[in-house]
């Protein structure tokens, strides 16, 4: 399943580069994508890794660019 | 405290130490506070960065140079070079933004708000709210918010934002009507089919935005790139400052640390990492408004190696639709030979056979009695007593009659009765008036292979070739032969570009798939096709595919100029500041300036030249029989 969030607050293009890497090692996560020009996270994995792996790349985001946060909605 | 704030306060401080006369200490003290001032956030930023691992970024490497600058008793340059990093770090983050902006409006087809009416009430909604089925009320002028079918009332519309044609379209009840169009003229109700988010507005949108999540070749080059160059540069730095002192006789350690510091500032790499997604973004969205829809940043650049074009023929270079051109009766009249193929043909679904009926036009008076259709042969039938047979020369020659030899551009139905010959008709699929224009466009941008493949008949595809000035066809392949062939064609070992497909999606999908780059035709709210394509021409005209082809190597190239320039700018800086001819000054515009400049060249992708946004062909006539 894939999923896309919103970014809120800026990221630069090389953060957002470096959270994608890591995002991308987190246990179930198949792909994923920070898209810093059109401000999405993309993630793709089995329905029932979500929300988690939403929240970890959450964090993940936010460790990198500071005042970057995914717009987890529900 | 913002930016605007921070830096003449900081400006003002700085001023006063220089100003001030009294103790060593207040000019220092004012300094420091000024620094602070401008480059707080930076410094903290460093710091927090380095708890978490991340050692090497930009604001350590602005930290250690200013830091650096200050310990050697450069005060006035560390605060002036903080203030000027930090107002470039503004204006970058305002130009990206302003970018970003810009090519959103190129795009915009998203209505506000949408007029539907429910149980007899007349509401506003937005456009989310609205369900398949409500019924949508459209005025003159209106941008239409959903896809739908035209209920009542006529109108024309204006595809420009979605296919980018300027010439607008007739609608009328029964019609399709999709979202993102403007409604023209008249007011309309219509039955909604889609809701927003399935409505083509939102799955252009979608598609568009997320082809820069296919990162061009280039973007991930810079990625890795810079993931090595910043603890490189590092370490170069810090030998620059402390081995030439250790080794050259008479060296001054603050001269090489101020260097090295010059050196660190330079490195920064964001003029690169920022101006090349940026420039396939412009590009995509330049794209975009020509009514072209590139799904992948990657794609745009494989496009602008392309050195062959593949063609499917039926419905990419011709309409797809078969005409009967002429009647050639071997005896009586042409409208006698038309009649008795039109009732020998009255029930078969075999598009020829539709053809034929709809050139006869005319209600079918005779009965006709037992018809038995051959597949890949034709149909036999019992008319008005006579034993008819309508079919190819292979059809009619195994059931005793002989066929004299005919060349023509087309498929022939020959005719006969009671065993003897009558004539035949000429068949075509007629070429689009643009295709030849098309492809003398693709020729002109440097295209020299250009191939047609088709289903059809070796006349058939001979004749069209011929008529587009193509050299290489090959005929009367299925579809796997299709795919074999592109296959032939790429794997060719002296091949020096990429290979372009382009079908009208429908059956197309494998090869499309196949190919380097797959463009889908006439896609307009067709499915299949969007699905299999690489780039999409959201209108039937083949004149957008050299479009794609300028919009493609132009993107690449301002994407090459950024790189290039922002890489020649700072090795020019870099290898000033290792002999000591360069300042902090100068390295920081070497960083900010040209990040700045490369964005702005960046969005020179998104403009379009006229000959893209429209194409104007000559008009080819066809011809049409009785």
């Amino acid at each position: 399943m894939t999923k896309s969030y919103p970014i809120k607050g800026k990221v630069c293009v090389s953060c957002a580069a470096r959270a994608e890497k890591k995002i991308a090692e987190l246990p179930g996560v198949e792909s994923a994508r920070v898209n810093a020009l059109t401000k999405k996270v993309t993630l793709e994995a089995a329905p029932d890794c979500f929300p988690g792996v939403a929240l970890e790349a959450d964090r993940i985001l936010r460790r990198e660019e500071d005042g970057a946060s995914l717009v987890i909605g529900q | 405290m913002r930016i605007p704030l921070r830096v003449p306060a900081a400006l003002a401080l700085m001023a006063a130490s220089l100003l001030i006369r009294g103790p060593a200490w207040i000019p220092s003290a004012l300094a420091i506070s000024a620094y602070a001032v401008s480059g707080y956030d930076v410094l903290w930023r460093a710091l927090r960065n380095i708890t978490r691992g991340r050692v090497f970024d930009e604001n350590f490497l602005m930290s250690l140079a200013t830091v650096g600058a200050i310990i050697i008793g450069e005060y006035a340059e560390a605060v002036a070079v903080m203030i000027f990093y930090q107002v470039g770090e503004f204006f970058q983050d305002y130009a990206v933004d302003r970018s970003r902006g810009a090519i959103a409006d190129a795009m915009d087809l998203r209505p506000e708000s949408a007029r539907v009416l429910r149980d007899g009430q007349e509401m506003t909604l937005n456009p989310e709210e609205a369900r398949v089925g409500d019924t949508l009320l459209l005025r003159p002028g209106e941008r239409v918010p959903l896809d739908g079918v035209i209920l009542t009332g006529d109108t024309t519309l204006d595809t420009a934002a979605l296919t980018g044609e300027a010439m607008p379209r007739e609608a009328g009840p029964g019609d399709d009507i999709l979202s993102g169009t403007v409604n023209l003229t008249g007011l309309l109700t219509v039955r909604v089919s889609h809701s927003f988010e399935q409505s083509t507005v939102s799955r252009i949108l979608e598609m568009v935005e997320n082809a820069t999540d296919k990162k061009s070749r280039q973007e991930a080059f810079i990625t890795r790139f810079s993931a090595v160059y910043t603890p490189v540069v590092v370490i170069l730095a810090l030998l620059l400052a402390f081995v030439p002192p250790l080794i050259i006789p008479g060296a001054m350690l603050p001269d090489w640390v101020y260097r090295a510091l010059n050196f660190l500032v330079v490195s920064c790499p964001c003029a690169l990492v920022v101006s090349v997604p940026l420039t396939f973004f412009a590009g995509i969205g330049g794209a975009s408004r020509a009514g072209i829809l590139v799904k992948g940043a990657n794609f745009l650049e494989t496009l602008a190696e392309a050195s062959t074009f593949v063609f499917d023929k039926t419905g990419t270079l011709t309409e797809g639709s078969f005409t009967v051109e002429k009647a050639v009766p071997a005896m009586g009249t042409e409208e006698e030979l038309l009649r008795l193929a039109a009732l020998a043909e009255r029930h078969s679904n075999h598009p020829i056979a539709r053809s034929i009926r709809e050139a006869w036009g005319k209600p079918l008076d005779e009965e006709s009695g037992e018809l038995k259709e051959l597949p890949g042969g034709g149909v036999v039938a019992e008319i008005g007593g006579r034993h008819v047979l309508a079919g190819n020369a292979r059809m009619l020659a195994s059931h005793g009659v002989p066929v004299p030899e005919y060349s023509a551009n087309g498929t022939l139905v020959h005719l006969a009765s009671d065993g003897e010959y009558l004539g035949h008709l000429v068949i075509s699929d007629l070429v689009k008036p643009c295709a030849r224009q098309a492809l003398g466009k693709l020729r002109r941008e440097g295209i020299e292979e250009l191939v047609m493949l088709t289903g059809d008949t070796e006349q058939a595809g001979r004749a069209a070739a011929e008529g587009l000035n193509i050299s290489q066809v090959h005929t009367g392949l299925l579809p796997q032969d299709k795919v074999a062939k592109v296959e032939e064609l790429m794997a060719r070992p002296n091949r020096k570009g990429s290979l372009v497909f382009a079908g009208d999606g429908v059956n197309d999908a494998p090869v499309l798939a196949r190919a380097d780059v797959g463009f889908a035709m006439g896609a307009l709210g067709t499915d299949a096709a969007i699905e299999a394509a690489d780039i999409v021409i959201m209108n039937d005209d083949p004149c957008k595919m050299a479009s794609a082809l300028r919009i493609a190597r132009r993107t690449v190239k301002i994407a090459r100029q950024n790189a290039g320039f922002a890489i020649g700018v700072k090795l020019l800086v870099l290898g000033l500041s290792v002999f000591g001819l360069s300042t902090l000054w100068m390295a920081v515009l070497a960083d900010v300036g040209v990040t700045v400049l490369a964005i702005l060249n960046a969005m020179r992708a998104l403009s379009l030249k006229r000959e893209d946004k429209v194409c104007v062909c000559e008009f080819q006539p066809g011809a049409l029989a009785a």
